[in-house]
């Protein structure tokens, strides 16, 4: 867990529309070490999906596009690397798992020849070889009877199954670096525990790291390791999991917190964040979170910067000073 | 569900069936002349006989033999047409729509240009540039129809490259070529099946439209097109020259649109407005 993976600094990823610029991703940074679940926790819209399509190099083209940072995996930019080099990465080294796994097959292919395709881009290995790597790996995400499975149609599957299916594609390579975005958001709870579940084990076993994509502090709580809270396309807190629940320090992180649902609270209504985060073509000129922030001051208009507050705690806020 | 058409199915496996088996079923050769028998009427005229069961034209030649080879010619053409069609437009299609960009606008903007053209005059232009041939009709009904395909095909998979499954198989480290391949193919192959369907009675027409005009298939091959132009300066005396070719051409290309309206209500109810 001491090993440094990825290392991602400043990266900034635009999107250029016809409204004006959208800065999705704004001055991002982290490091993520070997075998770490980091959480990238926010609201609907605030980049972290755009974050993790900038990792892998496939933001929707033409209109967005990654202007600036670097991001460092194993030792080397993948920013600097070709087209052909990303794709060598792509599904052997890194994976990522998309948020529906409704729409994340093709529906005209078997869940067994999906499987096969991602093993396949990558290696040489006879076709039987391939197919039995296929059924083993389809096991080994608790698929039950891959060998029936395997030749079943993405419609015929539940959703459950379908992530299932995904991973597999994305562990089937053994990837060092997953990135999951809210890949149990469209999952009844018990499968989104059945899923967890696996995910955890696989990572054991395999020194895999994670960058969890969620807006669940149930799911940061029990799957990361550390925590950043993204807000309007920029880092606004970033943390252990322990210090951030017990000590957020970012008004938003705060305000996040406290509108989880409390067991033990039985009455009352439960504190939300008023408003929408801004437009992110439209950002106020100081701190993004200008307008809906309970301590606003007058310092509060000029952008504040990320700083250390305590023990690899990162805020980006004024309060702290 | 709508019900299968029956009657349109019927047809077109009937002409299926002449062109296929020609030489066996037809009771002359089509280019065979018989001076002492010109302008023969059908059997149910006065004056005909079961011979010549649709009569002869002004060179004594077997009307029936020529409509059956002519339904060879026809078929022919619309498939070897529609099948290059078919390539072009969904070549260009998938690239220009996946690819997106400049290659998208410089291909889009060529295949408006082709369909900004009066279809029959730019195919006749094609024509009287290379001289009439079999092979030119088929190159140039597919370099006149290819944009409609283009069109429609870079529409459906510029929505279709949005879907998850795609990003997901780019993640998958698939390249560009083998995604258009292998995962927006198969997916568009419903929409291509229908427009050629669709498309296949304008060919027909077409190709009909240049024989009929003298740019299409040369004489004295039977086709339909040329078959009906030979028969126009007989009209009043010997109507059934043009009018019978005429009603062969009706009935398949009839056949071909309501059979390509059923795929579409079946296979992609959003095609509707093509």
């Amino acid at each position: 867990m001491t090993q440094l993976l990825l290392e991602v600094k400043n990266l900034k990823t635009y999107f250029f529309t016809r409204r004006g610029v959208v800065r999705a991703v704004d001055d991002v940074s982290f490091r993520l070490y070997r075998g770490e679940t980091l959480g990238l926790v926010g609201e609907s819209g605030c980049g972290k999906t755009a974050t993790g399509l900038s990792l892998l190099r496939i933001v929707p083209q033409p209109a967005g596009r990654i202007v600036g940072g670097q991001i460092i995996f194993d030792g080397e930019d993948l920013l600097g690397k070709s087209e052909k080099e990303m794709r060598q990465l792509r599904g052997k080294r890194i994976f990522m798992i998309l948020q529906d796994p409704m729409t994340s097959l093709n529906p005209v292919f078997t869940i067994g020849n999906q499987v096969f395709e991602a093993i396949k881009v990558h290696s040489n290995l006879p076709k039987t070889k391939v197919w039995s790597q296929a059924k083993e790996i389809l096991r080994l995400v608790r698929i039950p009877s891959p060998e029936a499975i395997i030749s079943y149609y993405p419609h015929q599957c539940s959703g459950g199954m379908k992530q299932r299916v995904v991973g597999a594609m994305g562990f089937s390579c053994k990837p060092d670096l997953l990135i999951a975005d809210e890949p149990t958001t469209s999952l009844d709870v018990t499968i989104q525990a059945q899923y967890l579940r696996l995910l955890k084990e696989i990572q054991q076993w395999s020194q895999l790291a994670i960058i969890f994509i969620t807006h669940d502090f149930g799911i940061v709580a029990r799957m990361c390791d550390r925590v950043a809270v993204m807000y309007a396309g920029k880092i606004v807190e970033m943390a252990n999991v322990g210090e951030v629940f017990d000590k957020p320090s970012h008004p938003y992180t705060v305000a996040l917190m406290s509108s989880i649902p409390k067991v033990e609270i039985k009455e009352g209504k439960l504190p939300t964040l008023p408003g929408q985060p801004p437009g992110l073509h439209e950002l106020p000129p100081g701190c993004s979170f200008f307008d809906r922030c309970a301590y606003t001051e007058k310092k509060c208009e000029a952008p504040p910067p990320l700083e250390e507050v305590g023990h690899e705690h990162w805020v980006r806020c004024w309060r702290h000073e | 569900m709508r019900r299968i058409p029956i009657i349109p199915l019927v047809i077109i496996i009937f002409f299926s069936f002449i062109a296929i088996f020609a030489p066996y079923i037809s009771p002359y050769s089509p280019y065979e002349m018989a001076l002492d028998d010109r302008l023969q009427p059908p059997f149910w005229q006065a004056g005909g006989s079961l011979a010549h069961p649709l009569g002869t034209d002004a060179l004594g030649r077997d009307l029936l033999s020529r409509i059956i080879f002519g339904s060879r010619l026809s078929l022919l053409v619309a498939i070897l047409a529609l099948f290059l069609c078919g390539v072009i437009g969904a070549g260009i299609g998938i690239i220009s729509g996946y690819l997106g960009g400049r290659v998208d606008i410089v291909l889009m903007r060529i295949a408006d240009s082709t369909l900004s053209f009066p279809i029959i005059l730019f195919a006749l232009i094609l024509m009287v540039a290379w001289g009439p041939m079999l092979s030119n009709v088929i190159i140039g009904i597919s370099l006149v129809l290819w944009a409609r395909f283009a069109r429609v095909i870079r529409g459906e998979v510029l929505s279709l490259k949005e879907k998850d499954f795609i990003a997901q198989a780019r993640i998958v480290g698939c390249s560009s070529v083998h995604i258009m391949a292998y995962h927006i193919f198969p997916n568009i192959l419903n929409t291509l099946v229908v427009l050629l369907t669709l498309q296949l009675g304008w060919v027909i027409i077409v190709e009909a439209t240049l024989s009929f005009l003298g740019a299409g298939i040369p004489p004295p091959e039977p086709a339909w097109g040329s078959m009906t132009a030979d028969g126009r300066n007989y009209i009043t005396t010997a109507w059934w020259l043009t009018i019978i070719p005429g009603m062969a051409i009706m009935l398949v290309v009839l056949a071909f649109n309501l059979i390509g309206d059923w795929l579409r209500d079946i296979l992609d109810p959003k095609l509707r407005q093509v």
